[in-house]
C-alpha cells in the first residue's frame, strides 16, 4: 500500500517532467513544508531550494512538497497575469482554492475545479486529458468509483477536499484512504474523518421511511445536532423519535463521530446532488 | 493472564490522531518514562498474540445515556520552530491569525469530549493502570492538557473485547473480527514495523448503564 505522499508524487509526474530543478543533497534534518525526514521522502537525499520571497529564508523541501507548489502552464494554465500582458502567473496546485482532488489507486490524478477555474485552465495537460472535471470534490470520488476508475481503495487513495492556499497546512498531515468507511479529507487545515460508508446507510435507511426530503434540511436534525455539541435535550429527542417510522435504524446509521453529525444535512445533500448527476 | 477493562474517568478533549491511542503503546511509554529509557522495547505486562502482536484494544470510547459524545475545538498555539529571523520584516507587521507568510499562530484541531473511555487486555491490570497514570494524558496535545484522565476502575473480562485492534492480514481470519474491518498498514508492537492488518474504524464507542 502506497502513501499519500508516494501517490501524490506518482500522480504529479506531468508537472515535474517540464522543470529543471537545482537538487542538492539536504543538509537539514526533514523537510520543511512536510516535516518528513529525509529518508522517507520519495526521492531521498534530493532537496530542492524554496523561498517564498526574496526576503525571506530559503527553505529545503523534498521533491514532492516542491512539485505542490511548483507553477505549471502546460500541466494546468495560467493562473493570472499581471502587470503588462506578456507577465503570467502560472497555476500550482497550492494555490486553488475551491478545487479539491482525487488520487486514484492507479496514481492518476484527477482534479475537481470550479467553473471559473476550468475557464482557465481548459488548455492545460490535466484537462485535455479528461483529469479535470468541473464538480465538487465528493461528486467526482463517488463517480470514479462509480466507473470503476478508483481502484481498489485497500491500496491507498488520497482525497483532497480543497487544495486552499497554505500548501504546507496540506502537505503537513497528507493522509491516504484505505476504506470508503474512512474517508480522510485533507484541507489546508490538516484532515478530517468522513465516514461515507456509515453516511449512504443513513441515506438509504432515510429514503426508505420517506424522511430524505426532510432530512435534507439543518431543522430535522437540531436534536442530534444539539447533543453532538453537548446540549442532550431528552424531550426534542423523543418528539424527533416519534416522528419517525424507524427511528432506531436511523440513529444506528449516525456517524460515529460527534463532529459529522453537526453536519449531516449538509453531507447528505452532496450525496444527494452526486446520486442524482 | 486474564482479561481486564479498565475504565478511565477523562477530564479534557481527545484529539485523536490519526493512529488512535492503543493501550500496549501506551503502557511502553509508562514503562520508557519508569525506566527514562526510549531506546529499547520493554517487556510489556501484556500478553502476545499471533494475529495482533498484542492483546491490548486501542481506546474506546464510553458514554453514557445522559452524556453521548459530543464535538469541541481546541485551538491550540502553533509550533513555532520553523519561523526564522528572516522571516519577520522590516519594519515589524502585526502577526495574522489566519497566516500569510508565517506559520499560523492558532492551529484548531477536533476534538471529542467523552465521559469515560475504556482498555482491554489480556495480562496484569493493575499493573497497566499503573504504567499508565504515569502518562498526561490521550491523544495529540497531552502535553498541553488535552485528553487528561484517571483510571477509576479495574474489572475482570472474558468478552473478548481486547481484540478491537488491528490484527495481521495475512494471518487472522477476517470473518473472525468482532468489527467492520479497514484495510491499512500499522505497526503492532512498539517499535515494531508497519505490517498489513486489518484494523477497527477509528472510533469505537460503547454505552455505560
Amino acid at each position: 500500500m502506497k502513501n499519500a505522499y508516494q501517490r501524490l508524487f506518482e500522480a504529479t509526474e506531468t508537472i515535474r517532467s517540464e522543470v529543471q530543478w537545482s537538487l542538492e543533497t539536504p543538509t537539514t534534518g526533514a523537510c520543511a513544508c512536510c516535516g518528513r525526514a529525509w529518508d522517507a521522502v520519495e526521492q531521498a537525499d534530493q532537496a530542492a531550494a524554496y523561498q517564498y520571497s526574496p526576503n525571506m529564508a530559503v527553505e529545503w523541501y523534498c521533491t514532492t512538497c516542491k512539485t505542490v507548489r511548483e507553477p505549471s502552464q502546460r500541466a494546468l494554465g495560467i493562473e493570472r497575469r499581471a502587470g503588462r500582458s506578456d507577465n503570467t502567473v502560472d497555476a500550482r496546485l497550492g494555490m486553488l482554492p475551491g478545487a479539491g482532488a482525487v488520487i486514484t489507486a492507479h496514481s492518476v490524478l484527477h482534479l475537481a475545479v470550479k467553473p471559473g477555474h476550468w475557464d482557465k485552465f481548459k488548455g492545460g495537460t490535466y484537462a485535455q486529458t479528461g483529469q479535470m472535471h468541473v464538480c465538487s470534490p465528493i461528486q467526482l470520488l463517488l463517480t470514479l468509483e462509480r466507473d470503476a476508475r478508483l481502484g481498489d481503495p485497500a491500496k491507498g487513495i488520497v482525497y483532497i477536499e480543497e487544495f486552499g492556499r497554505k500548501a504546507d497546512g496540506l502537505m503537513a498531515d497528507l493522509r491516504v484512504t484505505t476504506s470508503l468507511a474512512e474517508l480522510w479529507a485533507n484541507t489546508e487545515n490538516g484532515p478530517s474523518l468522513i465516514e461515507l460508508t456509515r453516511l449512504r446507510t443513513l441515506y438509504d435507511r432515510l429514503a426508505a421511511q420517506d424522511s430524505l426530503d426532510a432530512a435534507l434540511k439543518p431543522a430535522f436534525w437540531q436534536p442530534i445536532r444539539r447533543a453532538a455539541q453537548g446540549h442532550l435535550d431528552r424531550d426534542a429527542l423523543r418528539a424527533w423519535a416519534d416522528q419517525r417510522n424507524d427511528p432506531q435504524a436511523i440513529l444506528d446509521a449516525l456517524p460515529r463521530d460527534p463532529k459529522m453529525r453537526l453536519s449531516l444535512h449538509s453531507r447528505l445533500a452532496t450525496l444527494h446532488a452526486a446520486r442524482a448527476a | 493472564m486474564s482479561g481486564f477493562r479498565l475504565l478511565l474517568a477523562v477530564h479534557t478533549p481527545i484529539v485523536l490522531p490519526r493512529v488512535p491511542p492503543r493501550l500496549d503503546m501506551l503502557v511502553h511509554e509508562g514503562l520508557c518514562r519508569l525506566h527514562g529509557d526510549w531506546s529499547r522495547t520493554h517487556d510489556l505486562p501484556l500478553a502476545e498474540d499471533v494475529t495482533a502482536g498484542i492483546r491490548a484494544s486501542q481506546l474506546v470510547f464510553v458514554q453514557t445515556v445522559s452524556t453521548p459524545l459530543a464535538t469541541t475545538t481546541l485551538a491550540m498555539p502553533d509550533a513555532t520552530g520553523n519561523l526564522d529571523r528572516a522571516n519577520v520584516s522590516n519594519p515589524p507587521r502585526p502577526f495574522k491569525e489566519t497566516g500569510g507568510p508565517r506559520p499560523k499562530r492558532l492551529t484548531e484541531r477536533a476534538a471529542i469530549q467523552t465521559p469515560y473511555a475504556a482498555f482491554y487486555g489480556e495480562g496484569d491490570g493493575q499493573r497497566c493502570a499503573e504504567l499508565l497514570s504515569l502518562l498526561d494524558g490521550l491523544g495529540r496535545e497531552h502535553m498541553r492538557g488535552s485528553g487528561s484522565f484517571e483510571v477509576i476502575d479495574i474489572q475482570a473480562d472474558d468478552t473478548d473485547r481486547w481484540r478491537f485492534c488491528a490484527h495481521r492480514r495475512d494471518v487472522v481470519d477476517v470473518t473472525s473480527l468482532p468489527f467492520d474491518p479497514i484495510a491499512d498498514e500499522r505497526a503492532l508492537t512498539p517499535h515494531g514495523q508497519p505490517e498489513p492488518v486489518w484494523r477497527p474504524e477509528q472510533i469505537i464507542t460503547e454505552t455505560l448503564r
